[in-house]
């Protein structure tokens, strides 16, 4: 009888055990994530636009730190950080981050900076700047967006026309 | 599916515009997480597709804007997932305050998802990167869709991805998609938003409440706690002559001069909102008359949620014109009506 219990506790012991280190795999996969250097993505929203521009400027920051940057400062930023975002346009990874940033910000100078940037990007980046610019609705980049509508590129084509139909509808 | 169906050449694409190419699908349902419910209306509808699709129904102002401006210039049937509209107990109650029986309507009360299930609002955390399973189990750049970049973990796809920002409206919109509609419905409001929002309750996940204002007047409530506890999505109606109370649970509770207007709908019968809101989806698609969920609805109730999401995340007062969905004198709210689609995705 003994033997009985005992292999019934060590079995109840093994299945407990098993749960609590499910539980402690699951618990650290639910752990959200903090940067080194500049902690939590809440620490990192409340920073003021100039240090913002800092982590993104920062060759060491993670990809984490810079994103919530960019996030950040669609609401903060202004002129003065459209230089820093403008760079990240170029950028695989940020390009998109950048982008939700730098639609946000009501200033000539985003605009500046997207119509500068249809010479440096290509294939998805080209499209995501495309559709930024059709968002801001910027007239001055017609001219230039009607180059893109013969691209052999299908995804750039169509942004630059849906970009062109968004600015001038009655034209296009 | 096909199975269920009672056939068995049910297809099914890795791509969901492979699918909307087909030229031979009349209507779909869209039950994708809420990231992609927009995107992915338009897109049917300029593939001459009708739509029921899930709540919420749009991330952003601007994106429940396309969404009604697109339904409107195809002249395709949308059908938000909003079943309560035709759910039984919430018509009675919504017929008491259109019909007068309430007397002058004053305060419009919606449930919000109960902070300490359904916090207010989202946080921007990321969760630890896991490695990326093969594309055949998950494409993950496939799942974000037009959401910001992140790293793969396995528990967004297990259902943990509400709560983070790029894909979630928190409590707000959660239920607030389904109450505030319904408010929307009985005061005869589907075609506006309220044009003040105050936020109470910040910094805690609960009680939390939106108080409201409609240009006519009228005042609407969202509030996370505090109804009498008559189950999930609780609205009430107050009017100069009475008042009315009622949720998922079927009963409905009134002012005493109502007791005998307001018979309680029994649990089956509340259930069967869903089937019923199914049923009026189909007849609009063969007869082209509106459902109860519309696009218009759909989109004014979603632009009243997101503003009073935007007010609670910005700890102050709104005031906003809801014919040209502006915030007045706020730069920062009217930043945060839109966001950019990654690429190539757009709308």
């Amino acid at each position: 009888m003994y033997r009985t219990v005992g292999l019934a506790l060590m079995f109840v012991v093994g299945n407990l055990s098993m749960v609590l280190a499910n539980q402690q795999r699951e618990n650290e996969a639910l752990q959200p994530m903090v940067d080194g250097k500049y902690g939590s993505a809440a620490e990192i929203m409340a920073l003021a636009p100039a240090q913002l521009v800092e982590i993104l400027e920062d060759s060491d920051a993670t990809l984490f730190a810079k994103s919530r940057a960019c996030l950040r400062l669609a609401v903060v930023g202004g002129k003065d950080e459209v230089p820093a975002l403008a760079i990240l346009l170029e950028d695989s990874q940020l390009s998109h981050y950048a982008r939700f940033a730098l639609e946000a910000i009501p200033d000539q100078a985003v605009d500046e900076a997207l119509r500068e940037a249809l010479g440096k990007v290509e294939g998805k980046l080209l499209a995501g700047v495309i559709n930024s610019i059709g968002r801001r609705k910027d007239v001055d980049a017609l001219p230039l967006l009607g180059k893109f509508l013969h691209s052999e590129d299908a995804e750039v084509s169509q942004s630059a026309a849906e970009a062109m139909r968004r600015i001038r509808p009655a034209f296009y | 599916m096909g199975r269920e169906a009672g056939h068995g050449d049910c297809a099914m694409y890795a791509d969901q515009f492979e699918l909307l190419s087909r030229g031979d699908i009349d209507a779909v349902l869209i039950a994708t997480g809420d990231r992609w419910h927009t995107l992915l209306s338009i897109q049917a509808a300029k593939a001459g597709m009708d739509v029921f699709c899930e709540k919420p129904c749009s991330m952003t102002i601007a994106e429940s804007r396309a969404l009604a401006d697109t339904f409107q210039r195809l002249g395709r049937i949308y059908q938000a997932g909003t079943q309560r509209r035709n759910g039984s107990n919430f018509e009675l109650a919504a017929n008491l305050a259109r019909n007068g029986r309430l007397g002058q309507l004053q305060t419009l009360h919606a449930q919000v998802g109960p902070g300490d299930r359904w916090p207010p609002i989202t946080t921007f955390d990321w969760l630890p990167a896991e490695p990326e399973p093969p594309n055949d189990v998950c494409d993950w750049d496939r799942w974000l869709g037009p959401c910001p970049w992140r790293p793969f973990n396995s528990q967004y796809i297990r259902g943990r991805w509400r709560g983070y920002f790029d894909f979630h409206g928190g409590g707000i919109l959660e239920w607030g998609s389904h109450t505030v509609d319904l408010c929307q419905w009985a005061a005869g409001l589907d075609e506006t938003a309220p044009v003040e929002y105050e936020p109470r309750g910040m910094g805690s996940d609960t009680p939390y409440s939106i108080h409201c204002r409609y240009a006519n007047g009228l005042q609407l409530v969202m509030r996370d706690s505090d109804f009498l506890d008559l189950g999930s999505c609780h609205i009430r109606f107050e009017g100069s002559e009475g008042w009315v109370e009622t949720a998922d649970g079927g009963r409905i509770e009134t002012s005493e001069n109502l007791r005998n207007e307001s018979p309680d709908v029994p649990r089956e019968v509340a259930r069967a909102a869903t089937a019923n809101h199914v049923r009026d989806f189909l007849d609009c698609v063969k007869s082209r008359k509106t459902p109860r969920s519309n696009y218009l609805a759909a989109c004014q109730a979603h632009v009243a949620c997101h503003a009073a999401y935007i007010a609670f995340q910005l700890g102050r007062s709104l005031t906003f014109d809801p014919a040209r969905d502006t915030f007045e004198g706020d730069e920062m709210a009217n930043r945060m009506r839109s966001r950019a689609m990654r690429e190539p995705w757009k709308i």
